[in-house]
């Protein structure tokens, strides 16, 4: 089932109506059915309220939303045929497990139609409830109560819950955020496995760049309410849009610098390093801290620069200087000789070098 | 550090309790311990604190007394009516109350009213209403063409009248305690219900019900040990126990016989008696309740 939005936006009023934020601003884009797609973002960029238009929690100020070729915008959420698993889980806490999970099966309207008798139905449930437990790996946690459940137990009853129905489009808000470190890793392998087995498509909120590149097809970008690229996880890494694209994706994270080219030269630390085709001007620069290489001073397009800070971690080395006034980070091969307070120069990696206008749009050739 | 110096730290808190049990012991303990002695004579000179014909012929009589079993009787009608009614009536409107309707913060101030205003107040208002000749009730029934009906003067009515005055004078305490409840569940979880196809009654069934479920048998608790004690309800309404005794309860009996009669230890016999009622119904309730808690 594809997901196609239509110019959505989301704006909220405060109490008097004078002030309005803008959530989601005119979004338009398409998912995939069966993809797997990242919303990712800082904290306040839009992403939970684009998951809750999309559950049909919140209503859009304009704008539409279909699922295939149906116009679901007006539909509420019980209609849309959705599972949404929610940041805390939101699990009854009243309930078993199993009853968590049979919730869902035992309101369906079209699931009643389809089992018409009452005894038939409920064995359909049970069938259902044992197969989505062993999906999530819950079999012998039916029986419990969610307070007696471990975070990560608790998160897959609700991924279990949101997936007995069979829904057409899976929603998942920050799902891991409340995990310790080892179950996140392990958590979001196993909601990658189940979207691949069971083929739902599934929308991600997240604001953990490395959850989002891990697992997703697509990664959607938003900050303040709206999307700055749309692409595959490592084609956004290699080719960011933005600088904010390019600030936000990477860990440790790019190193971002204003520079000036100078006859078909960039200059680095008032010396002309790198060539390039650009036209004389100011320019942003970044590049990524893998893509420095050590080099012999006087080599051609070298940067030259004093290490201020040297740090040894397993097999690399974490250096720090200083580009065009930035304090730069660059991680090198440990057995090569640099020292704190000594020059270094280096060559880069045009695949790490990224260029920007001063409105911060990408460059694509230079 | 606590055990070192038990004694003084004992001394210490005595001296901050002191006060509280002092009171606690004149006003509680020292009369219930008195009526205990009292409903075990014949008679008693209430200034000598001697009593005569120590036994149970006081109980005998109490139990004998066909306005004791009258009173027995309304007051468990007055239970049995008042407490389910009260409590679906005001879970009712605190829900009504708690959906952010127009001008909710209004009537939550309005319900909670009742409960600030003095019960003989509401009484004398409740007076009016239901007067036959001139009260606003029959006006209005008048107007489906339905007779005047005999509210406060009418035998067959008066427990009637009774348990409505009874049921709307308990509603703004429960609703109070209900909205409260209501605004501790999760708003999530309504989220997840309805994503989960619950319609609203089936939220409420399979959500706001199971949630209230401490609540509720709070509520339940303390209902049935304040409709047990009603008494101030009738005298509000009726100025004494209604036409013929025909509204009578068990407080209305024991202040009855203690004041009126002036036969101490057939009110102290009832009183003993009535403690042992209420003891054994909030013993079932909160069996019922705890039996449900662990289900």
């Amino acid at each position: 089932m594809d997901i196609r939005l239509e110019n959505l936006t989301k704006t909220f009023s405060n109490k008097d109506k004078t002030h309005e934020t803008i959530a989601v601003n005119d979004f338009s884009f398409t998912i995939k059915s069966g993809h797997l797609v990242g919303l990712l973002g800082p904290s306040g960029c839009g992403k939970s309220t684009t998951l809750f238009l999309l559950a049909g929690l919140l209503t859009p100020t304009s704008g539409k939303i279909f699922f295939g070729d149906e116009d679901v915008t007006a539909l509420p959420p019980e209609k849309r045929g959705i599972g949404l698993v929610f940041q805390n889980y939101a699990l009854y806490p009243h309930m078993t497990v199993y009853d968590n999970i049979a919730f869902p099966l035992r309101n369906s309207k079209s699931f009643k139609e389809e089992h018409k008798d009452a005894k038939e139905r409920k064995m359909e449930i049970d069938k259902i409830v044992q197969e989505t437990a062993r999906i999530v790996a819950i079999e012998e946690l039916l029986d419990r109560k969610p307070a007696q459940l471990s975070g990560g137990q608790q998160q897959r009853v609700a991924i279990a819950r949101a997936i007995a129905k069979k829904p057409k489009v899976l929603l998942l808000d920050e799902p891991l955020s409340n995990l310790d470190a080892r179950l996140r890793i392990q958590t979001r392998e196993e909601i990658r496995r189940i979207q691949k087995a069971t083929g739902i498509t599934t929308v991600f909120v997240t604001h953990d760049q490395e959850e989002a590149m891990s697992i997703t097809d697509e990664i959607i970008i938003m900050k303040s309410g709206v999307i700055q690229q749309i692409n595959e996880p490592q084609e956004t890494y290699i080719h960011p849009a933005n600088v904010f694209v390019a600030q936000f994706l990477g860990n440790p994270p790019i190193n971002m610098f204003p520079v000036k080219v100078e006859g078909g030269h960039f200059v680095l630390n008032d010396k002309r390093a790198i060539r390039t085709v650009l036209p004389d001007g100011d320019y942003q620069m970044g590049i990524r801290p893998e893509s420095f290489n050590l080099c012999e001073a006087g080599t051609d397009e070298s940067v030259d620069a004093e290490v201020v800070f040297k740090a040894t971690i397993g097999r690399d080395s974490q250096v720090r200087f200083n580009i065009n006034g930035k304090l730069c980070e660059a991680l090198i091969e440990s057995d090569r000789q640099v020292a704190e307070g000594g020059m270094a120069s280096f060559t880069l990696k045009r695949s790490g070098v990224h260029l920007f206008d001063t409105a911060g749009e990408r460059i694509e050739l230079w | 550090m606590v055990g070192q110096n038990s004694k003084k730290t004992f001394l210490k808190a005595m001296l901050y309790l002191l006060p509280a049990l002092l009171v606690v012991a004149v006003f509680v303990i020292f009369p219930m311990f008195h009526t205990l002695r009292m409903s075990f004579y014949e008679d008693f000179n209430i200034y000598s604190k001697e009593g005569s014909g120590f036994g149970l012929s006081s109980y005998i009589w109490v139990l004998q007394d066909p306005t004791f079993h009258k009173a027995l009787l309304n007051t468990f009608i007055y239970a049995v009516v008042t407490v389910p009614v009260s409590i679906v009536l005001s879970l009712f409107i605190a829900i009504l109350l708690d959906s952010r309707i127009r001008g909710s913060k209004f009537f939550q101030t309005a319900y909670f009213l009742p409960y600030v205003t003095n019960a003989i107040a509401i009484g004398l208002a409740f007076r009016f209403i239901f007067h036959s000749e001139f009260g606003v009730f029959n006006k209005f029934l008048g107007l489906f063409g339905i007779d005047a009906i005999q509210w406060l003067n009418d035998p067959d009515w008066s427990m009637f009248t009774l348990c409505i005055f009874g049921i709307w004078s308990a509603l703004a305490f429960k609703i109070v305690i209900f909205l409260a409840g209501l605004q501790g569940i999760d708003p999530q979880l309504y989220q997840a219900a309805r994503i989960d196809e619950a319609g609203k009654w089936k939220q409420f069934i399979k959500i706001t019900l199971p949630q209230l479920g401490p609540i509720m048998a709070y509520q339940f608790v303390i209902a049935t040990i304040n409709a047990f004690k009603c008494y101030e309800e009738v005298i509000g309404l009726f100025g004494d126990d209604g036409p013929l005794h025909s509204a009578t309860t068990m407080v209305y009996y024991m202040y009855d016989k203690f004041y009126n009669a002036n036969r101490y230890t057939i009110a102290a016999a009832s009183g003993v008696l009535m403690f042992l009622i209420i003891m054994v119904f909030t013993f079932i309730q909160l069996r019922m309740s705890n039996k449900k808690a662990e289900q």
